[in-house]
């Protein structure tokens, strides 16, 4: 039986470990209050998009540390203030000005659960946000080849694993994924802001 | 950055400079900061790549917008296609109920018409309305009284300065069903209130409107005929009677 709600603690667990009936979830119960929110400061639907799937990222970093749990609201009005903050950061870093004052949700977050690595959670996201769309604009098979590289993995077992057909084709792709995210970094003026 | 120095930048992340390119890359590093801040980014978007779990919660989150995204396209799609559907069944059930409508509307009009139409009556004031008739209308209104209604159209048409031939040919219009024809040559005989035919042409015209379903249109005329002296003032209050 499809279930129509869950508990605060059900959905923590569910961000915390990627679940798909969870994510789905809170997109379709709190996206449009999101975009709304962003929308109305001016923002995009695409700046939406990101303030919401920024916070969700922000409550998954902090899900990954033992005991974190929200205590003193639902939810939703966590979310709410997560993702208010997460969009004070954006225009911070775009140079717009506030058209609106955080203060009060930022208490919110103190009552809560606000620390000071909010912040510092919020403007790490936002810069692999960034990353992730140039890494998913690069051509297939990239991203895989440098986790494999990242991880100590040697040509001829990437060949293997990714069933290339040589050690120097693994060699040749993995020089030609590098540069192609090196330019697409290169000519990111946005990325340069969040520096 | 030109192509040597990407070449560096990607040993280097790669972890394959000689002493002499680790000195060139520290050189660059301390002494070009766009270098070293393109250098900061890859490592740190090396970095995010290898946190797989977040690369696929990330890539996750994107896929269920656009998948929701959709949903929700595909469910305004839906409902304007509902609504397309009820708009189309509405204006097949307006189309119906107004043709319905008209067909009864047309019904009683029509037969008001034939109730007050009769080719008799136009006979009125017959020879009178050109002080010379010519021979040719002569022989007009000869195939008018047989009912050769085209033939004598064609006769009558010849003589556009007639104020008679333009009345009859109007009234062989409508024997002919050509309400809109007659009613613009009764238009014509209307122009001029000083003739003979003015409240034939008139009282015609305000039955073609009848005929073409113009209730309204018909009704104005009928209304001012039956305020005026026409010689059909009593016909237009009884017919507007029972038009009502």
């Amino acid at each position: 039986m499809k279930k129509e709600d869950y508990s605060t603690a059900e959905i923590l667990q569910g961000i915390k470990v990627g679940d798909d009936h969870i994510l789905r979830f809170v997109y379709r119960n709190y996206y449009e209050a999101i975009k709304l929110l962003v929308m109305e400061k001016n923002g995009s639907e695409e700046l939406a998009k990101d303030i919401f799937q920024e916070a969700i990222i922000v409550i998954y970093k902090k899900s990954q540390n033992k005991g974190f749990e929200i205590k003193q609201s639902s939810f939703y009005t966590y979310f709410y203030a997560v993702c208010s903050i997460t969009l004070k950061n954006y225009f911070k870093n775009l140079n717009k000005d506030l058209l609106y004052h955080t203060v009060e949700l930022e208490e919110q977050l103190e009552d809560d659960a606000w620390d000071v690595d909010m912040e510092s959670l919020i403007k790490e996201g936002m810069k692999e946000n960034l990353f992730h769309k140039h890494l998913s604009k690069i051509p297939e098979g990239c991203v895989k080849i440098f986790q494999l590289v990242l991880k100590g993995i040697k040509a001829k077992e990437i060949s293997r694993k990714l069933g290339f057909t040589s050690e120097a084709y693994v060699r040749k792709r993995k020089s030609f994924c590098l540069k192609t995210l090196i330019k697409l970094i290169n000519d990111d003026p946005n990325l340069r802001k969040v520096l | 950055m030109n192509s040597s120095q990407i070449d560096l930048l990607e040993r280097k992340v790669f972890d394959k400079l000689n002493k002499a390119e680790q000195m060139e890359f520290d050189r660059l590093m301390s002494q070009d900061n766009n270098y070293a801040a393109n250098y900061q980014l890859t490592t740190e978007a090396f970095a995010y790549a290898s946190n797989e779990n977040l690369f696929k919660l990330r890539t996750k989150l994107s896929d269920i917008h656009a998948q929701e995204t959709s949903r929700l396209k595909n469910k305004v799609v839906d409902i304007r296609k509902m609504i397309r559907y009820a708009a189309s069944i509405a204006a097949i059930v307006m189309i119906f109920l107004g043709s319905y409508y008209l067909i009864n509307q047309h019904t009683s009009t029509d037969v008001l018409y034939h109730q007050y139409y009769h080719i008799d009556d136009v006979y009125l004031n017959t020879r009178s309305g050109d002080a010379m008739p010519s021979d040719n209308l002569e022989k007009a209104l000869a195939l008018f009284e047989n009912k050769q209604y085209e033939k004598s159209l064609k006769i009558f048409e010849s003589l556009p300065g007639s104020i008679t031939a333009t009345y009859y040919s109007g009234v062989a219009n409508m024997e002919m069903g050509d309400y809109d024809v007659a009613i613009y040559k009764f238009d014509q005989v209307i122009k001029n209130y000083l003739n003979v035919f003015y409240d034939q042409a008139t009282w015609y015209k305000g039955l073609c409107l009848l005929k073409k379903g113009k209730s309204k249109d018909a009704k104005d005329i009928f209304s001012a005929i039956s305020k005026s002296d026409s010689f059909y003032k009593n016909q237009a209050q009884v017919l507007l009677k029972e038009m009502k």
